[in-house]
């Protein structure tokens, strides 16, 4: 009973001593969680706002480019059509100009 | 010419002039980006070969001028294979770009030269199969945007799923296919 009273049957009690290299690990370790949810969260909205901006203009990321009429495009055909019908009644034999 | 090709003939124009067409359906397919699909494709070169074919044998019909290497063929004007060689030129420059376009057209140039080389056709022929070729081509390709609202060839990748199937029992190989269309 004055054991009890004097209180040595009890177990001892370990006090957590915080040491400066603990604190820092601590820290650190929240300061990285933080980070790296914030690292994730960025991502998140990033593809969210890829998505968005996707959907938002469908038209210009899938619409086809077609070749349109334009008449300088004749140019070119026309001149050589010109020139080859030209040589019908006045051959142009390039073995002769060789 | 006679005395630098020294009597020889080389007939690889004949195969050449459909380099440039196969190369137009199909040079996608090593990963360089086309801008059309490979429907969009089919149907603008078989305009383009139908208009040149038709363009290029009215010609002919009408205008009978004859062969260098035989004047009794009066097939010369204009000429059929660089027609079929710069339409496909054509094709892939305005598909492929400006150094596809170089490539392609340096290459029918050759199949021109290669005419008048073997003795075939006339400088003039070459010089007209040339424009016809290209005006072909730019044909097709204008008549595009009207075939793909017509034959709705611009439709999204069509679902499909092929699946092979094998019996055991009766040693039977088969295959299910199903398309949305």
């Amino acid at each position: 009973m004055a054991n009890m009273a004097s209180g040595r049957g009890r177990k001892p009690v370990r006090i957590l001593r915080v040491t400066p290299f603990m604190l820092t690990t601590l820290c650190t370790f929240f300061l990285l969680r933080r980070a790296m949810r914030v690292l994730l969260l960025t991502m998140v909205l990033h593809c969210n706002l890829s998505t968005m901006s996707a959907y938002a203009s469908p038209e210009d990321s899938l619409k086809t480019e077609y070749y349109r009429f334009r008449p300088q495009q004749l140019l070119l055909p026309a001149s050589l059509i010109t020139i080859g019908s030209i040589g019908i009644n006045n051959k142009m034999d390039v073995r002769r100009e060789i | 010419m006679d005395q630098w090709r020294g009597g020889k003939r080389c007939s690889i124009d004949n195969g050449l002039q459909y380099v440039s067409i196969a190369a137009y359906l199909g040079i996608d397919f090593l990963g360089l980006k086309a801008k059309h699909n490979l429907l969009q494709r089919i149907a603008s070169s078989a305009t383009s070969y139908t208009i040149m074919i038709t363009a290029e044998q009215c010609i002919k019909r009408h205008v009978e001028e004859g062969r260098p290497n035989s004047p009794l063929a009066f097939t010369s004007f204009p000429s059929g294979h660089t027609a079929t060689a710069f339409t496909g030129a054509e094709l892939l420059r305005i598909e492929y770009g400006g150094g596809i376009g170089i490539a392609a057209y340096t290459f029918a140039t050759g199949v021109a030269f290669m005419r008048i080389f073997n003795d075939r056709h006339w400088l003039n022929d070459v010089l007209t199969g040339a424009g016809i070729g290209i005006l072909s081509a730019k044909i097709g390709q204008w008549l595009l945007p009207a075939e793909t609202r017509l034959f709705r060839l611009d439709k999204a990748k069509r679902n499909m799923s092929v699946t092979p199937t094998y019996s055991p029992a009766d040693n039977h190989f088969g295959m299910a296919m199903s398309v949305d269309f």
